[in-house]
């Protein structure tokens, strides 16, 4: 539950509110491929 | 034995196919649907619709993660899979991956779903709340399938690729 309230919607200092990258398909897809590029080079040091 | 694993494969493909199409149909599809149409529709897709799927996805993902385990015993690699170890780290990676899917579907999702669909008692404050957290968790899955499905496929046909 913690980890999900984590990724929501924040207020910022100056009253801005940040997206969430979730709430957009195309969000989450771009997130997706990015996390797999990191996670490529971690198993590839692994390996 | 050879049989056996080409048995468990089969099973692993089956049920994950049937998990991840439910998963992708709903964060594709469905939610853009249920959006648009009016309340009455809305109703009918909650009582007939949506708890069909549920059944589905929920399953195939315990089938899945219960077919991939026994695979990965079977070949006597589970062990070094899940503490990342040599090769067998890309097909681990794939299996964590997975792994925290399946626990965010029964764990998180179904829990929040059955609030949802009024399966268990709760305020409309509640649901809503609910509503939300099971969105965020299936939004979490799409993300995660990218990279499990690409640890899975590399594990099996382009190992090289890492060295």
């Amino acid at each position: 539950m913690c980890i999900l309230t984590w990724f929501e919607s924040e207020k910022r200092g100056g009253g801005k509110s940040m997206k969430n990258p979730l709430d957009s398909v195309m969000g989450t897809i771009i997130l997706g491929f990015v996390l797999t590029f990191i996670l490529y080079l971690v198993v590839k040091g692994l390996v | 034995m050879a049989t056996m694993e080409l048995l468990l494969r089969w099973g692993h493909f089956l049920a994950g196919i049937t998990w991840i199409g439910i998963l992708y149909y709903f964060n594709f599809i469905q939610g853009q649907y249920l959006k648009a149409v009016s309340a009455e529709a809305k109703a009918e897709a909650f009582k007939h619709l949506v708890p069909q799927a549920l059944l589905w996805f929920r399953y195939g993902a315990l089938a899945t993660w219960l077919f991939g385990f026994f695979l990965l015993g079977m070949q006597g690699r589970a062990g070094e899979a899940f503490l990342l170890q040599g090769e067998n780290a890309i097909i681990g990676m794939g299996a964590w991956l997975g792994t925290l899917m399946f626990i965010n579907v029964w764990g998180i999702i179904w829990r929040n779903q059955k609030k949802v669909l009024g399966l268990v008692q709760a305020t409309p404050e509640e649901k809503a709340k609910a509503a939300r957290v099971a969105f965020l968790a299936s939004r979490t899955n799409t993300l995660l399938s990218i990279p499990m499905l690409f640890f899975m496929a590399a594990a099996g046909h382009a190992p090289a690729s890492f060295f």
